[in-house]
């Protein structure tokens, strides 16, 4: 048997457990490895014709990263919530969504409305970034 | 106090420090196991959606599951709920590739993996998923 290291919560046996749901690490599992928080902000005028921006946040990792991003979309002063991304959400009479796609250097941000305003539009996106390449 | 097994980042006291932010493992805190990380290849056909494809997981639980997609012949990843984005500009917005992952389903015994293709020709899938937890 070879040697690793585990550990199990409270009232399990380290030495015995083998549900994964009772082991807080063990060395018999990968983990995901956090690389870097990161923050990007983008927005439109709604009032001179746009409806989308985009961002480009550069991680230069050179393959597919595995990530995680959250937005909160607003108007006027920064408010609401962090949502997961890609969102799909409405104002009173605005729908607007969030995207995002991994490329092997870049995370490329989207936040687009699909009705009419005359107000411009903030997307604010944070970024969790891990080592784990995709390898797709 | 139980003992604890902690890795901190550079300059932080992990003995001192109650931040998790400080540490890059502590063995209070519960992690995600990759259970199963693995790749499936699929082919949507043409002009149809609501097309599922499913992978047996054989685990004897139901694991948490995260997955992302990538067309054959195109350099960019998405994420379930989302269609691949081909093209942008501010005024016309965004324009999607045809292929959207809707969704990973999972239950006791398979991951089920669910797209359109609004495409007139098959395309060729790469889903990448991880298996990371039990629910």
């Amino acid at each position: 048997m070879s040697q690793k290291i585990v550990i199990v919560k409270d009232g399990f046996n380290a030495l015995t457990e083998t549900n994964p749901k009772n082991i807080k690490f063990s060395s018999d599992y990968g983990t995901l490895k956090y690389l870097v928080k990161a923050n990007a902000s983008i927005s439109f005028n709604a009032n001179t014709g746009a409806i989308s921006a985009k961002g480009i946040y550069s991680h230069n990792l050179g393959y597919f990263p595995y990530t995680e991003v959250f937005v909160r979309v607003w108007i006027g002063t920064p408010s609401g919530s962090y949502e997961p991304c890609p969102l799909f959400g409405s104002g009173i009479s605005v729908p607007y969504n969030a995207y995002y796609i991994i490329k092997e250097n870049t995370i490329e941000l989207y936040g687009e409305i699909t009705g009419v305003s005359f107000s411009t539009w903030h997307f604010d996106f944070i970024m969790f970034l891990y080592n784990n390449n995709l390898h797709l | 106090m139980g003992k604890v097994l902690a890795v901190s980042k550079q300059g932080v006291n992990i003995l001192e420090s109650t931040d998790p932010k400080d540490a890059i493992y502590h063995s209070d805190y519960n992690t995600f196991k990759i259970i199963i990380q693995a790749t499936k290849s699929i082919t949507l056909a043409a002009s149809t959606n609501n097309q599922s494809f499913t992978q047996a997981h054989g685990l004897s639980f139901i694991p948490l599951v995260t997955g992302f997609a990538r067309v054959s012949g195109e350099n960019t990843v998405f994420m379930p709920n989302q269609e691949g984005i081909s093209f942008w500009n501010s005024v016309s917005g965004v324009f999607g590739n045809g292929v959207k992952f809707n969704y990973i389903k999972v239950d006791a015994t398979n991951i089920t993996f669910n797209f359109d293709n609004t495409n007139g020709s098959t395309k060729d899938v790469s889903i990448r998923y991880f298996c990371l937890e039990a629910i």
